[in-house]
C-alpha cells in the first residue's frame, strides 16, 4: 500500500515536471512566434524607402522638366518628362494606398499628396507633345514642393521609426527575459527529469543487483538442501527446477528431469490428487498433502508435498517442497492405533458406567423412599417420582425445585425447625421427622457428600410412628396401671388395715371379756365394728366405682337440671352429716340450668365438699359458689385447710395418689380421680388452686342449657 | 545542393526534350519591346537577348491569380502570363534571375519560386496596367494561397514596371 502510494506520487511528480517543461516550452515558442510575427510585419523601413524613392522620382521629374523648359532634347526616352511623370505617379499611387496611406495620414499629409497626385495626373497628358516652358517650370516648382514635402514626411517617419525601434527593443528585451525564465524552467524541469531518470536507472540497477543476489542465495539454498526436495514447474507441469534433494529422494538427477513433464518422471506425480494439487498451485491455491508410497529401495515411506503458487517475471509457476516424513508418519500411526484402543476402552467403561447409572436410577425410581440430589449451588440434579409427589412438594415447589425452595416446602410441617429456612453455604446435615399431613409422617434426611452434592432422602415413617405411638400409649397405660396398683396396694394397706384392726380388736375384747362384758360395753364394741364395716364398705364401693370407670361401664345420661338446687341439697345434707363444719353457700337467685348427668355431678360435688371438710382440721369452713360466665356455669368449693404442696398439685387427679399433707387422714386417692373423669365425660374440667397450709380452691364448669334443650332432655 | 542539382537536371530535361514551342526560333517583336531577357537562355531574337512585345507575351498563354497585396488594400484579380511559360519559351537554364524594373528596382528571384506559379500580370481587375499603374508587367505571387509568401522576402519580389530579366 505505501509502496504503491509512493510510486503513484513519484509518477505524479514526474508528470508535473514534464507538464511544466512542456508549458515552459510552449510559452517560450509562443513568445518567440510573437516576435517573429512582429518582425514579419515590420515594414516601416519599406515605407521610408517608398517615400524616399518617391522623393527621388519627384526630383528626377523636376530635373527632367527643367531640361525640357530649356528645350533640351532627350537622347534617352527614360529621361523624358512623360516617362518620369508616369514613374512618379506610380510611386505616388503606392503612398496613397494600403498601410503607406495610413502612415501618411498619420502625419496629416495625405491630402497634400492626393492633391499633388491629382495635379500630376492632370498634367500627364500634357507631357506627350512639345512642352510649354512656362508650364514646365510651374510644374517643376510644384514637383520640387512635392519632393520637399516628401522629405519632411521621410524625416517624420524616420523619427517614428526610431521611437518604435526603441519600444520594440525594450519589448524584445522583455521577451528575451521571459524566454530566459521559461528556458530556466525548462532546464530545471529537464534537470529534474534527468535526475529522476538517473535515480530510476540507479534503482533499477540496484534492484537487479539485489535480485541477482537473491537468485544466487536461493540457488545456493535450493541446491544445498539435501533432505528436502524442491521442484519448480510451469503451467504444463513441465519441470523447471529439480534440486539435489529430489535426486536423493526419487533417484533422478536434474539433467534428465528439467524440461520434462513431471507425470512422466515419477509415479508419484501421476497420482490424481498430487497432479491436482500441482495444477491448483499454478492457479494460485496452496496445498499440502501426504503421499504414502514406496521408496526406490522398496520400503514403505510417507512424503509430505507442499505446493505453492510462484510468480516470477509475469509467469505463473508453481513450487513444491517434498519432505520425507516416514518417521513422523509411523509414530502418528502408532499413536492413532493406541488412541483407537483407548477410545474402545473408554467406550466400554462408559457403557458399563451408564449401565450402572441406569440401574442406580431405576433402583432409586423404584425405591419406596423419595430421593433427590442437588449440586453445591442448590440446583436440582435428580429427583425421583416419590419425592416429586410428596405433598408439600407438589403444593409449593413443583415447578422450580431448588434446594432452598425444596427445604422451605417442609418448613411448615410439624416437627420442622428453622434450619430448613436458614439454609446457607455452610450447610450442616439435617435429620428431621415431619408430619406431612394428618397421620402421615416422613423422615427428611439432608446429607452433604464429598464434592458438594447434597442428597435428600424422604422416608415414609407413618407406620413406624403409629406403632411407636401405640407402644407409647400401651407403655403409658401399663405404667399408669402399675402406678395405680402400687397406689392401690399402698392405699389398701393403710386404709383397709385401720378398720380391720378395729374389727379385730373389738372382736378380741368381746372374746376376752366374754361373760364379764357389759351390755353397754358390748354396744360400744358392736357400734365400733359396724362403723368399721361401714367404712370398709365405702372403700369397696369406691374401688368398685373406679373399676367401673376403668371398664367404661359408667354411662352418661345428661339432662337439663338446675345446678343451684342440686348443690343446695348436697350442702344441706352435708350440714347434717358434718354438724361441726360451716358451709357457706353463694349462688345466683335465679336458676342456673346446666346440661349434665345430675347423679354423677352430685358425686363430684359431694367429693369436693367432703374433701374440703376432711382436710380443714377441727373447724372446717367451706365456701361453695355458683356463677355464670357466657355459655358456661361454674361451681367452686373453697376451704382454708391444709392445702396441697405446690409440687404435688399436678398429680392429685391421679388414681390412688395422695398428697403428703394428707397422711394420717383417711382416703383412697380415688375420689378426685373419679370426679375429674366424670367432668371429662361432660366436656368440662376441674381446676385446682391450692397453697400448702393456706387452703384450696376447686372449680368445675358445665355447659349451660337453654329451655329447648331442657325440654328435649325431658 | 542535391535539390539544386535536381532542379538543374529537371530544367535541362525541360530544355532538351522541350516542347515544339521551345524549339521554334523566337520571332522578332513587332510592337514596342516591353520585356528583355538576357543571360543563360537558349532562344534569342537579338544578340544575347530575347525581346518580347505585348503580343508575344500574350501569345505564351494566359493565367490569373486572385490575391491581396502588401501595397494595396483589398483583393484584386490579376491576369497575365505564367512566368514559367516565358522562361520556358526562352529556354532559360539557370538557378536564379535578376528582375529589373523601369524605376531601376532590382532583385534576384530564385527559380524555386516557380513552384508558386508566379504570374507576369498585365491586367488588374480587368484594367490593362500602364506604367503609372505599375505596368506594363507586374510579377504577382499567389500571396493568399501560400502562408509562406506573406513574408518580406517574397513581398520584395513583386516587381512592378518589370522590363528586364537576367537569367543566371
Amino acid at each position: 500500500m505505501t509502496v504503491s502510494l509512493k510510486s503513484y506520487r513519484t509518477a505524479l511528480v514526474t508528470l508535473v515536471a514534464i507538464a511544466s517543461m512542456v508549458a515552459c516550452l510552449v510559452f517560450t515558442v509562443a513568445r518567440l512566434l510573437d516576435v517573429e510575427n512582429d518582425l514579419r510585419s515590420e515594414d516601416t523601413h519599406t515605407n521610408l524607402w517608398q517615400i524616399t524613392q518617391t522623393q527621388f522620382e519627384a526630383s528626377l521629374l523636376a530635373e527632367s522638366l527643367a531640361r525640357a523648359a530649356a528645350h533640351e532634347t532627350f537622347a534617352d526616352p527614360e529621361q523624358a518628362p512623360d516617362f518620369r511623370i508616369a514613374i512618379l505617379v506610380s510611386r505616388l499611387a503606392v503612398l496613397l494606398e494600403g498601410p503607406q496611406a495610413r502612415l501618411v495620414e498619420h502625419f496629416g499629409h495625405l491630402g497634400d499628396l492626393k492633391r499633388s497626385y491629382l495635379q500630376l495626373t492632370l498634367a500627364e497628358p500634357l507631357m506627350q507633345g512639345p512642352l510649354d516652358p512656362a508650364f514646365a517650370l510651374q510644374l517643376r516648382a510644384q514637383t520640387r514642393g512635392l519632393a520637399q514635402e516628401l522629405r519632411d514626411i521621410a524625416n517624420k517617419v524616420m523619427i517614428l521609426n526610431r521611437e518604435q525601434g526603441a519600444l520594440k527593443r525594450s519589448m524584445y528585451l522583455r521577451v528575451v527575459f521571459e524566454s530566459l525564465a521559461f528556458v530556466i524552467g525548462i532546464v530545471v524541469s529537464a534537470a529534474f527529469l534527468l535526475l529522476r531518470l538517473f535515480k530510476g536507472v540507479h534503482e533499477a540497477t540496484q534492484a537487479r543487483r539485489l535480485l541477482r543476489q537473491e537468485q544466487e542465495l536461493s540457488d545456493l539454498v535450493i541446491n544445498n538442501i539435501s533432505n528436502q526436495g524442491i521442484i519448480i514447474f510451469d503451467e504444463q507441469l513441465s519441470c523447471l527446477l529439480w534440486n539435489p534433494g529430489m535426486e536423493t529422494m526419487l533417484g533422478l538427477n536434474a539433467d534428465n528431469t528439467v524440461g520434462h513433464r513431471l507425470q512422466a518422471l515419477a509415479p508419484i506425480f501421476e497420482k490424481t490428487e498430487v497432479a491436482q494439487a500441482l495444477t491448483e498451485a499454478i492457479r494460485g491455491t496452496s496445498a499440502i498433502l501426504e503421499d504414502v508410497g514406496l521408496s526406490p529401495q522398496g520400503q514403505a515411506r510417507c512424503l509430505e508435498i507442499n505446493c505453492f503458487p510462484l510468480h516470477i517475471a509475469e509467469r505463473r509457476l508453481g513450487i513444491a517442497f517434498i519432505r520425507d516424513i516416514t518417521e513422523q508418519w509411523e509414530a502418528r500411526k502408532q499413536a492413532e492405533r493406541q488412541n483407537f484402543d483407548l477410545e474402545i476402552k473408554v467406550q466400554q467403561r462408559t457403557a458399563a458406567l451408564q449401565q450402572a447409572e441406569r440401574r442406580l436410577i431405576a433402583a432409586i425410581e423404584t425405591a419406596p423412599d423419595g430421593f433427590a440430589a442437588f449440586d453445591w449451588t442448590g440446583r436440582l440434579l435428580f429427583a425421583n417420582e416419590q419425592i416429586r409427589s410428596a405433598e408439600p412438594v407438589t403444593v409449593w415447589c413443583a415447578e422450580d425445585m431448588t434446594l432452598a425452595t425444596f427445604l422451605r416446602c417442609f418448613a411448615m410441617c410439624e416437627g420442622a425447625d428453622e434450619r430448613l429456612l436458614t439454609h446457607d453455604d455452610t450447610f450442616v446435615d439435617i435429620e428431621l421427622d415431619l408430619l406431612i399431613r394428618e397421620g402421615s409422617w416422613a423422615h427428611l434426611s439432608v446429607t452433604t457428600v464429598d464434592g458438594g452434592t447434597i442428597f435428600v432422602r424422604l422416608t415414609d415413617i407413618s407406620g413406624y410412628k403409629q406403632a411407636a405411638q401405640a407402644l407409647q400409649s400401651a407403655l403409658d397405660r401399663e405404667r399408669e396401671t402399675t402406678g395405680a396398683y402400687r397406689n392401690f396396694v399402698s392405699m389398701v394397706s393403710h386404709q383397709f388395715r385401720t378398720p380391720l384392726a378395729i374389727l379385730d380388736s373389738s372382736a378380741q375384747r368381746i372374746l376376752r371379756r366374754g361373760e364379764s362384758l357389759t351390755q353397754d360395753e358390748l354396744v360400744v364394741r358392736v357400734q365400733r365394728i359396724r362403723s368399721a364395716t361401714k367404712r370398709l364398705t365405702r372403700l369397696v364401693e369406691s374401688v368398685l366405682n373406679a373399676a367401673k370407670l376403668d371398664a367404661g361401664r359408667i354411662e352418661l345420661n345428661p339432662a337439663s337440671c338446675n345446678l343451684v338446687d342440686l348443690v343446695w341439697d348436697i350442702c344441706e345434707r352435708q350440714r347434717e352429716l358434718s354438724s361441726h363444719a360451716e358451709i357457706r353457700f353463694d349462688a345466683p337467685e335465679t336458676a342456673v340450668q346446666v346440661y349434665c348427668d345430675s347423679i354423677l355431678i352430685e358425686q363430684v360435688v359431694i367429693n369436693l365438699l367432703t374433701n374440703a371438710i376432711k382436710y380443714s382440721g377441727e373447724t372446717p369452713v367451706v365456701e361453695v359458689r355458683i356463677w355464670m360466665d357466657g355459655s358456661r356455669a361454674y361451681c367452686s368449693v373453697r376451704d382454708w385447710g391444709i392445702g396441697i404442696p405446690a409440687d404435688e398439685v399436678s398429680r392429685i387427679f391421679e388414681r390412688f395418689y395422695r398428697a403428703r399433707t394428707a397422711t394420717g387422714i383417711a382416703g383412697t386417692g380415688i375420689g378426685l380421680n373419679f370426679a375429674q373423669k366424670i367432668m371429662h365425660l361432660h366436656g368440662g374440667e376441674i381446676q385446682v388452686e391450692s397453697y400448702e397450709a393456706a387452703g384450696s380452691l376447686f372449680t368445675f364448669d358445665l355447659p349451660m342449657s337453654n329451655v329447648d334443650q331442657s325440654q328435649q332432655a325431658a | 545542393m542535391r535539390g539544386y542539382v535536381l532542379i538543374i537536371l529537371t530544367l535541362l530535361g525541360l530544355t532538351c526534350g522541350a516542347p515544339a514551342g521551345a524549339a521554334e526560333p523566337l520571332p522578332m517583336p513587332k510592337g514596342r519591346v516591353i520585356l528583355t531577357i538576357t543571360g543563360a537562355i537558349a532562344q534569342m531574337n537579338a544578340p544575347g537577348e530575347a525581346r518580347f512585345d505585348r503580343e508575344m507575351i500574350e501569345a505564351l498563354g494566359a493565367a490569373s491569380i486572385t490575391t491581396s497585396s502588401a501595397w494595396t488594400d483589398g483583393v484584386q484579380l490579376f491576369e497575365g502570363v505564367p512566368l514559367k511559360a516565358v522562361l520556358d519559351r526562352v529556354g532559360a537554364a539557370g538557378t536564379s534571375m535578376t528582375a529589373s524594373a523601369l524605376n531601376e528596382y532590382e532583385i534576384v528571384i530564385p527559380f524555386e519560386d516557380l513552384k508558386f506559379s508566379p504570374l507576369l500580370a498585365m491586367k488588374a481587375d480587368g484594367r490593362v496596367l500602364t506604367i503609372r499603374d505599375k505596368g506594363p508587367l507586374w510579377i504577382v505571387y499567389p500571396r493568399d494561397d501560400y502562408e509562406e509568401l506573406r513574408d518580406n522576402r517574397y513581398e520584395s519580389r513583386w516587381v512592378w514596371q518589370l522590363n528586364r530579366l537576367h537569367v543566371e
